[in-house]
C-alpha cells in the first residue's frame, strides 16, 4: 500500500489494481467451489432418494 | 446399520412424492371461467397447480422480452385499482403479483407498465398456473394462453406539494441562523484564546 | 459502584451523535440527485426536508454540546448505539413523507431494517414507489452494511483519537490498517470496487434478460446494493422472482456470499495473502455449515417432492438457503412458499442457517462464523482435555488472518454473545406465538429479524401488532451491534437513575 518513489508509482499502481482484480477472481472462485460442492451434494441426495 | 433402514424409507417417500406430482399434472382445467385473485392462488397453490386460471390486474414494472415469449408481472391488489400515488388507501400489505409468461405478440399489446409515474394497463390473462414451473427453474408462474388489455393505463398526476416546500424553507432559515451562531462562537473562542 | 454520567459526558455523546446525523444528511444527497434526474419533484422535496432536518440537528448539537474532551470507550459505545437510533429517526423522514407508510413507526422499522441490512419491510405498494425513494432504501442498506459509523469516520471524525472507540462499538473490532480512519477508507475502497464490478455484470444480465438500459442500470445498482450489503432489498415486491433469470440469480448469489465475508479477509486476499481464503476459519465454517444445511434442505425437498430437477434444487433451494445463511434475504419464491412448498425440514434448515449467519466484521448478521468456529473448537478442546492425561496442556487455536489461541476469556465472551442471540431469537419467536402465529412462522421471522436476514414467512406485514414491530426493531438493532454497545446504553440508563454523582470521571 505504501507509495513508492515517483518513478515506480505508475507500475505499482498497476500492480496494486492487478492484485485487487486477482483478489476478486479468487473470492469468486471460492463461491463457485462452494456452490459446486453443494450441487454435488444435492445431486447425490437426489440420486439416493429417488 | 441405521442407513440401511432409512434408505428404503426415503426411496418409498420419494416414489410417493413423484407419483403425487405426476398426478397433479394430469388434472383437468377447471377455473378458467371465473377470475381468481392472485392472493388465493398463492395461498393455496396445491389446489390450482397445473390448472387453467384467469387473473385480472395491472401490468407492473417491465415487459421483459425473451425470444418468442416475454415475462410480465401482473398485480391484482388494492393498489392496482388505485395506487398510493393516486391517493389510494393503505391496504395493509405490499403488493400481490405474479409473473406471467406470455407469447411476445400479446406482450406487445401492453403499452404502459405501472410504476411511480404511470398506472399500468389492466390485463386479463388466462393460462396454466404452475406451483413450481419445471420449464423455468421452479418459479411460481402462469403460462398465458390468452391476454387482453381490458383498460389502458394512464399517467398519474403528481401535484406540487407546497407544504413540504414551506418546511424546507423554514428549516433552511434555521440552518442559516445556527450556522451564524456557530461561526460567531468559534470567533469568540479564538478571541478569548 | 457505578458513576452517574456527568453533564460533560452527555454533551460529548450529543456531539458525536450530531456528527453521525450529519453523515446521514450527506448520504441523502445521492437519492436527491436520482430524484432530480428522474424529475420526481415531490420526492426531491422529501429529501430536501430530510437533509435540512439532519443539518439542523447537527448544528444544534455543535452549538450546545461542544466540549474539549476526547471520547472514551464508554462514549464510543453510547454514540454507536444511540447514534443508530437517532439515525433511524432522521432517516425515516423522507420515507414517511413519500406517503407509502401507514405510520412513522413503520417508516422507522424500514429504516432500521435497511441500516442493519435486514431487509424486512413494511412499505406499502412498493411497485409504485419512486426511483428516488427506492434509491434511498437500497443506499441506506449499502451504507449500513459498511457501518454508519464507518461512514461518519471516513468524512467527519478525522483526527479524533477516540475514533477507534466508536468504530469498534459498531460490532467491528478489526483494524485492517493501524489507523482507524484508513481502515474505514479501505472498507469503502473494497465496497466501491465491488459496486462497480458487480453492478456492471448485473446490468449486462438485466439487459440480456429484456430490460431497458436505463431501468436496467438503476435495477442493477439497487440489486447490487441489496445483495452486497446482505440486506436483501429489491426494487420490486416480487424480489428476485421478478426477474425470472438464472444469470441474475447466480450473480447476486456470488455478490452476497462475497459480501458476507469479513473485510479483513478481503483486505488480506487483495493485498497479496491469497491463501488466506482457504485457511480462514470463517470461510471454512461457512462452507461446512452451508453444506450441512444443504444436506438437510435436500432431504426436505426430496420428501416434499415438489421440486424435482437439480436446477430447481439449486435455484429454489440452495439460493434461498445461502441467502438466509449470509443473512441476505433475497428470495426467489413467494413468502408463503417457505411454509407451503418447502416443508418443515427445509424451513428448519434455513432457520438454522439464518441463526448462524455470516462473518464477523462483514455486512452480515447472525451469530457469525467466527463465533461458531471458536465455539466448536473450544468444545473440541474440552473433549480432548477429558481424554488426555491430567498433566498435559491442551490449547486450541483458530485461524483468522492470524492464529488466535483460545483462552477462557475469549470463549466466555463468545458464549455470552451466542447466548444473547439465542435469547432474542427465542423471545421473538415466543412473542409471535403468543400473538397467535404458527410457531414455525413466528420463529422463522424472529430469527430472520435478529440475525438481520430479512426472509419472511409471512408474519412481517404492516398489520402485525405494534409491539412486535418495536420488538423486531430492537432485535435488528441489538443483533447488528452485537449487544455490547446496547448493554452499554442500558448501563448508562441505569447509571443515570441509580449511579453515584461524582465530580470527576
Amino acid at each position: 500500500m505504501e507509495e513508492g518513489i515517483s518513478r515506480g508509482n505508475e507500475q505499482s499502481r498497476w500492480r496494486r489494481w492487478g492484485g485487487y482484480a486477482l483478489g476478486i477472481l479468487i473470492e469468486s472462485a471460492t463461491v463457485i467451489a462452494i456452490s459446486l460442492a453443494a450441487l454435488l451434494l444435492m445431486f447425490l441426495i437426489k440420486a439416493i432418494m429417488t | 446399520m441405521k442407513k440401511r433402514a432409512t434408505l428404503p424409507a426415503f426411496f418409498l417417500l420419494a416414489l410417493l412424492a413423484v407419483s403425487h406430482v405426476t398426478n397433479l399434472f394430469a388434472a383437468p382445467a377447471a377455473f378458467a371461467n371465473e377470475t381468481v385473485t392472485i392472493e388465493e392462488l398463492v395461498s393455496d397453490m396445491k389446489k390450482y397447480d397445473g390448472k387453467e386460471v384467469t387473473i385480472e390486474g395491472e401490468a407492473i414494472g417491465d415487459v421483459m422480452v425473451r425470444g418468442e415469449y416475454a415475462w410480465i408481472t401482473v398485480n391484482d391488489d388494492a393498489y392496482s385499482k388505485r395506487s398510493l400515488e393516486e391517493g389510494g388507501d393503505f391496504a395493509g400489505y405490499s403488493n400481490i403479483g405474479i409473473g406471467v409468461w406470455v407469447p411476445k405478440q400479446y406482450a406487445e399489446s401492453i403499452n404502459l407498465a405501472g410504476g411511480y409515474k404511470v398506472a399500468g394497463d389492466h390485463v386479463r390473462v388466462t393460462g396454466i398456473f404452475n406451483r413450481a414451473c419445471h420449464e423455468h427453474g421452479g418459479d411460481t408462474d402462469i403460462h398465458a394462453d390468452s391476454l387482453e388489455v381490458t383498460r389502458s393505463g394512464h399517467e398519474i398526476p403528481h401535484g406540487f406539494q407546497y407544504g413540504k416546500l414551506l418546511a424546507v424553507i423554514i428549516l433552511a432559515c434555521a440552518i442559516a441562523f445556527l450556522w451564524n451562531l456557530r461561526r460567531s462562537k468559534i470567533k469568540r473562542g479564538k478571541h478569548e484564546v | 459502584m457505578i458513576f452517574r454520567p456527568s453533564r460533560e459526558d452527555m454533551k460529548l455523546i450529543g456531539w458525536g451523535i450530531g456528527r453521525v446525523i450529519l453523515g446521514i444528511g450527506i448520504i441523502m444527497t445521492v437519492p436527491l440527485v436520482v430524484a432530480v434526474v428522474s424529475t420526481e419533484w415531490n420526492v426531491v422535496l422529501d429529501f430536501l426536508v430530510g437533509i435540512t432536518a439532519c443539518v439542523t440537528f447537527w448544528l444544534v448539537a455543535e452549538n450546545t454540546c461542544h466540549v474539549k474532551k476526547d471520547l472514551t470507550w464508554f462514549h464510543g459505545l453510547i454514540v454507536a448505539s444511540a447514534g443508530w437510533l437517532f439515525a433511524m429517526g432522521f432517516g425515516a423522514i423522507p420515507h414517511f413523507l413519500s406517503g407509502h407508510f401507514k405510520s412513522y413507526l413503520d417508516a422507522c422499522f424500514d429504516l432500521m431494517s435497511g441500516y442493519t441490512t435486514t431487509g424486512l419491510y413494511l412499505l406499502q405498494d412498493l411497485d409504485h414507489v419512486a426511483y428516488g425513494t427506492n434509491m434511498w432504501r437500497h443506499l441506506l442498506s449499502y451504507a449500513g452494511g459498511q457501518g454508519i459509523i464507518v461512514i461518519a469516520l471516513t468524512f467527519l471524525f478525522a483526527g479524533t483519537a477516540g475514533a477507534f472507540k466508536i468504530y469498534a462499538s459498531e460490532g467491528k473490532e478489526e483494524k485492517l490498517l493501524p489507523n482507524v480512519i484508513r481502515t474505514a477508507r479501505a472498507i469503502w475502497m473494497i465496497s466501491l470496487t465491488y459496486l462497480v464490478v458487480g453492478s456492471f455484470f448485473l446490468w449486462l444480465g438485466l439487459m440480456w434478460g429484456g430490460m431497458a438500459p436505463g431501468r436496467g442500470f438503476l435495477h442493477s445498482v439497487w440489486l447490487f446494493m441489496g445483495a452486497w450489503s446482505t440486506g436483501g432489498f429489491a426494487p420490486q415486491s416480487l424480489n428476485l422472482l421478478y426477474y425470472h433469470s438464472f444469470i441474475i440469480e447466480m450473480i447476486t448469489l456470488g455478490i452476497f456470499v462475497i459480501g458476507s465475508f469479513n473485510f479483513a479477509l478481503h483486505y488480506s486476499v487483495w493485498t497479496g495473502r491469497r491463501t488466506e481464503v482457504f485457511k480462514n476459519i470463517e470461510v471454512r465454517s461457512f462452507a461446512i455449515t452451508s453444506l450441512i444445511a444443504t444436506f438437510m434442505l435436500s432431504i426436505g425437498f426430496g420428501k416434499m417432492g415438489l421440486y424435482t430437477s437439480l436446477t430447481e434444487f439449486f435455484r429454489k433451494g440452495f439460493y434461498n438457503l445461502v441467502s438466509g445463511h449470509t443473512t441476505t434475504g433475497n428470495s426467489t419464491v413467494f413468502s408463503t412458499s417457505f411454509f407451503g412448498e418447502f416443508g418443515f425440514i427445509a424451513m428448519c434448515a434455513i432457520t438454522i442457517a439464518m441463526a448462524i449467519g455470516a462473518s464477523a466484521c462483514s455486512t452480515g448478521g447472525g451469530l457469525k462464523g467466527l463465533r461458531m468456529g471458536i465455539f466448536t473448537k473450544s468444545l473440541w478442546g474440552d473433549i480432548r482435555r477429558l481424554v488426555s492425561p491430567e498433566s498435559s496442556v491442551i490449547m486450541e487455536k483458530v485461524h483468522h488472518v492470524h492464529d488466535i489461541w483460545l483462552d477462557d476469556a475469549l470463549v466466555k465472551g463468545t458464549m455470552l454473545i451466542i447466548i444473547s442471540y439465542v435469547v432474542i431469537y427465542s423471545v421473538g419467536g415466543l412473542l409471535g406465538t403468543i400473538y397467535g402465529y404458527s410457531p414455525s412462522v413466528a420463529f422463522f421471522d424472529a430469527t430472520s429479524a435478529g440475525s438481520n436476514t430479512g426472509l419472511s414467512a409471512g408474519l412481517t406485514t404492516p398489520l402485525m401488532p405494534a409491539l412486535l414491530k418495536v420488538y423486531y426493531i430492537f432485535e435488528m438493532w441489538a443483533g447488528r451491534l452485537e449487544f455490547m454497545s446496547v448493554f452499554a446504553l442500558f448501563g448508562m440508563g441505569i447509571a443515570l437513575v441509580k449511579g453515584r454523582r461524582t465530580g470527576t470521571r
